[in-house]
């Protein structure tokens, strides 16, 4: 298959809102970004794919249509991919296949989202559930990620204190990420001792709701190595879906088990195995992994092999999964639980990843970094993408 | 990157309804998946990918693919919702199967507006809330400023306009692709009258598509020749209203340079309006500017009476696709082109006033494949 690697990014500083640009200047912003990063044009662009999550946060149906003049897009093969909060990574993976199709030397994977100014996302994403019975239940992703947390919590012995570690290693990496939009440090009890939102998840437990702007330019082989970028190889892309229904998750007849992330460890695995790479533990050296709370970040480590199930929150006890640990570092840039800017929150996993193989993630790099691994979650933990990027296309040792 | 062609070897489409109300749309996506499983003779364990589209404004549902993955088998599979238009996520498998990620892939595709309280609504929030929404623009409004555009540069010819509901209407009784409407000839935004607009109903659509590799003896394979697809300005002043130039775009990327769209046998074309017919006409290459009213009425375009009298919304341009798959599989019933089409186009156009557009080549010989 033909190569395809990521020779820009570009991220804006990412905060609770912006009224200084509207909606199509914010993805402009983010687009820029990363076209002078790659050091090319619209003009080199062959396609764009354009990342956008509920329509409702932005308040605009097909908000896509609105930012094709921003983003110079006129006259070319343009397309959005909405898979919750997974978009931002399907939509590289999206574009990923675009190149690789043959039909395109680059494309330009560009968006946006103003979070906290849909005045209720959760309100929002309560919409996602069935209008019967899991609406008025009442789910929202907090709620329903409480019963998850619940779950991993009873099924292997973690605590609300194993779930504060998980945002205290990320807070003290967002801090050295100028991107970040969470950057102040704060210890276990801190953590504890914020409101309790849905049991037992914290105030500190969750990601911000964040707008910014995020974009990636992807290119064929032949066209990244002739513009001389540092270029992060994409090696391997998988994704994966479970069901809808939250009661198909729970009790005797379960199709899953709610406390584990089977699923995303499935479009992993298809990640891994269009990669080359076995052993994730030993091969890979970073992990960004869409974790808004602090309790998804456990099963996340485990689904990607970087521990075995049940262990992540001893291991992170032992300092483990943190820039100056040994083995992988996950989420170096503070993840998304200290930046969710949904609809590009994915984009932003594989932007990080491939600063750090391309040795560009200043403050925050993982020394000698060279393979890493970007996931993302959507909808109601139901879509899953994955992507492996190195900076060789050599065998992944 | 594959060197295989892609080929369509199963469709369905549930039947054409103002508003169905024995089933949930779970339901309608899950018949149309298995009838274009059952129609390429194979289960859903064959298939590695799932690309879904939706719109989620008009039903009401926040990332309304979640409730319809399972019913068209994505549960445990690659899937991706492209939600920018239904004719977009055809062209996404299209790529994945060019790309090697996945060996078949299933598209579905639907619209059930009659679950929304309010569809016009719905459509004129998808006009940015500075200017155009305090304007009103809505689709129907846009397709009134396509068409006065065009009748001011070109003239109103309304025995053409005539003609065409009547050739439409005839096609589309024959292919049973007409819903009732409670029409009456009432101007809308002129120069259109409600009978000139797309009458909107429920459908749910889908599709299998492979590699020549995989194609097996006994399946009917339409080969894809060519995809193009483009988008242009959502600001209408940006655009020449009186033709489409996404979908000139789109056709130009579809076709190359050397295939000509009145060598085509069998077009299907979605139009905006019956005006809005001409140029859509004209932008595929059947016409020049201004003459696109002969060949929006001859008889190679749209034998299944297009979507003027029975439109699913997203899945509208989808639709064409699967028609013209019909067309040169020999398969498309009582409104098949004789003798058999040996090539096919479909165009699709979505946004307002076409902002952008998708055109599909198709080709009943794997020779000419792309």
């Amino acid at each position: 298959m033909r190569a395809v690697g990521i020779i820009g990014t570009g991220q804006s500083a990412f905060t609770k809102s912006r009224s200084d640009v509207n909606y199509p200047e914010l993805v402009r912003e983010g687009a820029e970004l990363a076209l002078a990063d790659a050091g090319v044009t619209m003009a080199d662009v062959g396609a764009v794919v354009f990342p956008l999550a509920p329509d409702a946060l932005i308040g605009v149906g097909n908000g896509e249509r609105w930012c094709v003049e921003a983003l110079g897009a006129q006259g070319k093969p343009f397309m959005r991919v909405n898979t919750g909060g997974a978009t931002g990574l399907t939509a590289v993976v999206a574009g990923y296949v675009h190149v690789a199709s043959g039909l395109f030397d680059v494309v330009l994977v560009a968006g946006a989202d103003r979070v906290s100014e849909s005045r209720s996302a959760q309100s929002v994403l309560n919409k996602m559930w069935d209008v019967a019975y899991e609406r008025p239940f009442p789910l929202n992703t907090i709620t329903m990620l409480a019963l998850a947390a619940q779950r991993y919590n009873a099924k292997y012995g973690a605590d609300e204190r194993d779930l504060a570690r998980v945002t205290v290693k990320n807070r003290r990496h967002a801090a050295l990420n100028p991107h970040a939009h969470l950057r102040t440090p704060i210890t276990e009890d801190e953590v504890l001792a914020t409101r309790m939102i849905s049991w037992p998840l914290k105030l500190a437990d969750l990601c911000p709701s964040s707008t910014g702007a995020g974009a990636v330019v992807l290119a064929s082989e032949e066209f990244a190595r002739r513009s001389g970028r540092p270029v992060a190889w994409i090696r391997g892309a998988g994704q994966s879906s479970e069901t809808f229904w939250m009661g198909d998750r729970v009790g005797p007849a379960a199709l899953g088990d709610h406390a584990d992330a089977d699923a995303l460890g499935e479009a992993m695995a298809r990640s891994y195995r269009r990669a080359g790479l076995t052993k994730p533990r030993e091969q890979l050296d970073v992990a960004e992994l869409y974790a808004p709370f602090s309790s998804v970040e456990l099963h996340a480590i485990e689904a990607a092999g970087l521990c075995p199930k049940g262990e992540s929150f001893r291991r992170m006890a032992d300092g483990e999964f943190a820039l100056g640990a040994g083995g992988p570092v996950v989420n170096p840039s503070g993840g998304t639980l200290c930046t969710n800017p949904i609809a590009v929150t994915g984009l932003v996993r594989a932007a990080e990843v491939a600063l750090q193989v391309t040795g560009r993630a200043g403050a925050r790099q993982v020394p000698g970094a060279s393979v890493g691994v970007a996931t993302a979650i959507g909808g109601d933990h139901q879509f899953y993408a994955s992507m492996v990027l190195a900076n060789h296309l050599e065998e992944i040792a | 990157m594959s060197t295989d062609s892609i080929a369509v070897i199963g469709i369905h489409h549930t039947p054409y309804q103002k508003a169905v109300e024995t089933q949930s749309l779970e339901e309608m996506v899950f018949a149309a998946a298995r009838g274009a499983l059952a129609d390429a003779g194979l289960t859903i364990h064959d298939i590695d990918a799932v690309v879904l589209s939706t719109t989620d404004q008009v039903e009401g549902r926040v990332i309304e693919s979640m409730v319809v993955n399972g019913a068209a088998g994505g549960v445990g599979r690659d899937v991706t919702t492209i939600a920018s238009s239904g004719e977009h996520a055809f062209a996404y498998a299209y790529l994945s199967l060019l790309a090697g990620q996945a060996d078949h892939v299933l598209v579905a595709v639907w619209s059930k507006e009659s679950e929304g309280l309010n569809p016009a609504h719905a459509d004129w929030l998808g006009a940015e809330p500075f200017l155009l929404r305090r304007l009103g623009l809505t689709s129907v409004a846009a397709a009134g400023l396509q068409a006065s555009a065009y009748a001011a540069r070109y003239g109103l010819d309304e025995a053409a306009v005539h003609s065409l509901r009547d050739v439409r209407a005839a096609a589309a009784t024959t292919a049973g692709a007409m819903v009732e409407t409670d029409a009456t000839g009432r101007l809308v935004a002129w120069p259109l009258t409600d009978l000139d607009l797309p009458r909107g109903c429920d459908m749910a659509c889908a599709a299998v598509l492979t590699t020549a590799g995989r194609v097996t003896p006994g399946q009917n394979p339409a080969w894809i020749r060519g995809i193009g697809w483009a988008t242009g300005c959502y600001d209408l002043s940006g655009r020449d209203l009186t033709g489409f130039g996404s979908l000139a775009a789109a056709a130009r990327m579809a076709l190359g340079t050397e295939v000509l769209a009145t060598d085509i046998d069998v077009l299907e074309i979605q139009e905006i309006s019956t005006i809005g017919a001409f140029g859509a006409a004209e932008a595929v290459g059947l016409a020049p500017p201004g003459g696109g009213a002969g060949a929006a009425l001859s008889a190679a375009v749209n034998p299944s009476g297009g979507n003027l009298f029975a439109d699913p919304g997203n899945a509208s341009g989808f639709l064409r696709i699967l028609q013209a798959v019909q067309q040169v599989r020999g398969a498309a019933g009582p409104v098949q082109v004789h003798p058999r089409p040996r090539t096919a186009l479909a165009a699709a156009v979505h946004g307002f006033a076409g902002q952008g557009a998708a055109v599909v080549s198709l080709t009943a010989d794997q020779a000419e494949a792309a």
